[in-house]
């Protein structure tokens, strides 16, 4: 693992540079240019005090710069890139990356993105399996350090590992690593953002596994936190849930109509259109109405 | 005065004592017990590399060590207690409380807090003229610093500013603040959120001035950036606007139900009761549908 201070310097000398600021400018008052130096390439580990001055010349929030996770704009960054590739299948293009990315001295939370990518693209062009692809996984995510260094990390791989259990139709597996993440302590924002991912895809893989009393109350407990959280990112997928689960458990016409016509509604409202019309399509006759 | 350190080190304390561990369990190996003690006491400013190491043993993402819970418990409790005298008119008591709580604290947010409620006060008695309050909560975000030691307060004051603006009709004026508001860098997603809050309150006025059609662009980077941090809070607001600025300036009927038709679906699926019911009393002739 690359120590945070190293990696804090680096992301300094960048903003520095995109600012065009020179380290004379940047260090006037506050320290030496040669201490700015040795900060910015990692030689010497600044105090808090010393970041937060340094921070507030360059305008930016100290925690910005400590906030590794997905909240970092440079983890965002990567992510896109990453995701975007990952999803138009240029398996060979994320490998490359990924190598390239490790070799910046990064957040560790980034190496971690690049080997997860890494990965999964290698399972996604079959040069692995999906077993191996787990076990490697695995092997990543349970480094001790991992949880606390990058607890988002520490969940996407383990969500990842789920996935490729229930795509093969092993859900007593996937169902058990949902269970045990939903048993975690989910301390920031961020966290508990990620949890509604988890209630989704646990409900989800619970559908199929014909639990559909279990998968109800999951469902609902995902409503519920979305609701609290005032998150709209699975709220259209909830309510679409809901509806399949009542659905099957023979509840009252009306209100599996009302579930499916608000999924409807939300996904109009997140502009999620693929699934506008997956319910307009599939769920015409319960819709109460059509845009 | 720089309270960074002084907030770090409350809550290294405050998740320390949480985990049941004394400070030489987790200093051993570290360093000594003696600088773990001023650390906590924000006494000495902590190198990153010391800082991570301490998440580390205490198995915490390193941004929960930025976040002082217990300094924003205190803060968010006066908030509440004079948020609640000032909305019931409670003026004397919401003084005396003032003076209360300013006897005892230290903390500069809080003693920020204190001195806008004062200036709103002031203002609402008619004890002191709109221009003179302006000017007052003016002057508190003079200094750089407030914008980066409490941005939310920094853009409490000046939401307050255009208030007053724009309840006296100084519409260019209270325009202004707000084009300078959003002017500024939010580089965190609570800010973010902020800068929504502020996008929907500047929206309002647009459609109080009858400026449909800047509120019409107004509303739209607020749906964009809602959609972009998932956050369900003014969604259904913006969409309640959208619908109202659209039959305002003659658009098509159909984009207008559709708008007033997901305003209401998400009032409903997020349990705003109060503005689900606002939307059947003003505009139900719009409405494709209803529970």
């Amino acid at each position: 693992m690359i120590p945070l201070s190293t990696s804090i310097g680096y992301h300094l000398r960048q903003i520095r540079l995109e600012k065009n600021l020179t380290q004379k400018e940047v260090c006037k008052d506050i320290c030496s240019q040669a201490e700015l130096s040795k900060i910015e390439q990692g030689k010497v580990s600044a105090t808090i005090d010393m970041i937060q001055k340094i921070a507030r010349r360059l305008n930016v929030s100290v925690l910005q710069l400590f906030e590794e996770d997905t909240q970092s704009m440079i983890f965002r960054e990567y992510d896109h890139k990453f995701t975007k590739l990952f999803r138009n299948e240029q398996f060979d293009e994320v490998i490359v990356f990924a190598k390239k990315t490790v070799d910046l001295p990064l957040y560790s939370s980034i190496h971690l993105l690049a080997r997860y990518f890494e990965l999964i693209a290698l399972e996604g062009k079959k040069s692995l399996d999906y077993r191996s692809c787990i076990s490697q996984l695995s092997f990543v995510a349970d480094n001790e350090e991992v949880w606390y260094e990058s607890p988002i990390m520490y969940l996407r791989i383990k969500l990842a590992i789920a996935n490729y259990y229930y795509l093969n139709q092993q859900y007593v597996h996937s169902r058990k690593i949902y269970e045990e993440l939903l048993k975690m302590d989910f301390e920031t924002e961020e966290l508990k953002h990620l949890r509604l991912k988890i209630l989704y895809n646990h409900a989800q893989q619970l559908f199929f596994q014909g639990d559909y009393k279990e998968g109800l109350k999951v469902t609902e407990l995902g409503i519920d936190e979305s609701i609290i959280r005032k998150n709209s990112s699975f709220s259209g997928h909830f309510y679409y849930q809901r509806a399949n689960f009542k659905e099957k458990l023979d509840y009252e016409m009306e209100t599996v109509k009302e579930d499916y016509s608000l999924s409807y509604s939300l996904f109009a409202a997140l502009n999620l259109e693929r699934y506008v019309e997956i319910v307009e399509t599939g769920r015409t006759d319960y819709l109460l109405f059509k845009f | 005065m720089n309270s960074l350190p002084v907030s770090i080190g409350n809550e290294i304390k405050r998740i320390r004592k949480g985990k049941r561990m004394t400070q030489a369990d987790l200093c051993q190996g570290i360093c000594s017990q003696a600088e773990i003690s001023k650390i906590e006491n924000g006494r000495n400013s902590p190198t990153i590399d010391l800082l991570q190491q301490i998440a580390k043993r205490l198995r915490v993402p390193m941004s929960m060590l930025f976040r002082d819970q217990y300094k924003s418990e205190q803060f968010r409790e006066c908030d509440r207690l004079l948020t609640g005298l000032l909305r019931n008119h409670q003026f004397e008591e919401l003084m005396d409380q003032i003076e209360e709580i300013k006897s005892q604290s230290t903390n500069k947010e809080i003693l920020l807090l204190l001195e806008y409620f004062k200036i709103i006060s002031g203002e609402r008695t008619k004890k002191v003229d709109f221009r003179t309050s302006i000017s007052q909560l003016g002057h508190l975000t003079d200094t750089e610093e407030v914008w980066f030691e409490s941005p939310q307060m920094y853009l409490r004051i000046k939401m307050a500013m255009a208030n007053f603006y724009f309840e006296n009709k100084q519409f260019i004026h209270s325009e202004s603040v707000y084009e300078e508001i959003l002017n500024l860098n939010y580089d965190t997603i609570e800010l973010k959120k902020m800068r929504i809050k502020i996008i929907y309150n500047h929206a309002q006025q647009l459609s109080f001035q009858q400026n449909y059609q800047k509120g019409l662009q107004v509303v739209a980077v607020g749906i964009q950036e809602s959609l972009a941090l998932d956050d369900a809070s003014f969604l259904g607001h913006f969409y309640y606007q959208r619908g109202y600025f659209t039959k305002k300036t003659n658009g098509a009927l159909q984009d207008i139900k559709r708008d007033f038709t997901l305003s209401y679906s998400l009032f409903k699926a997020f349990e705003m009761p109060s503005y689900e019911q606002l939307v059947i009393d003003s505009h139900e002739e719009f409405l494709l549908y209803k529970f």
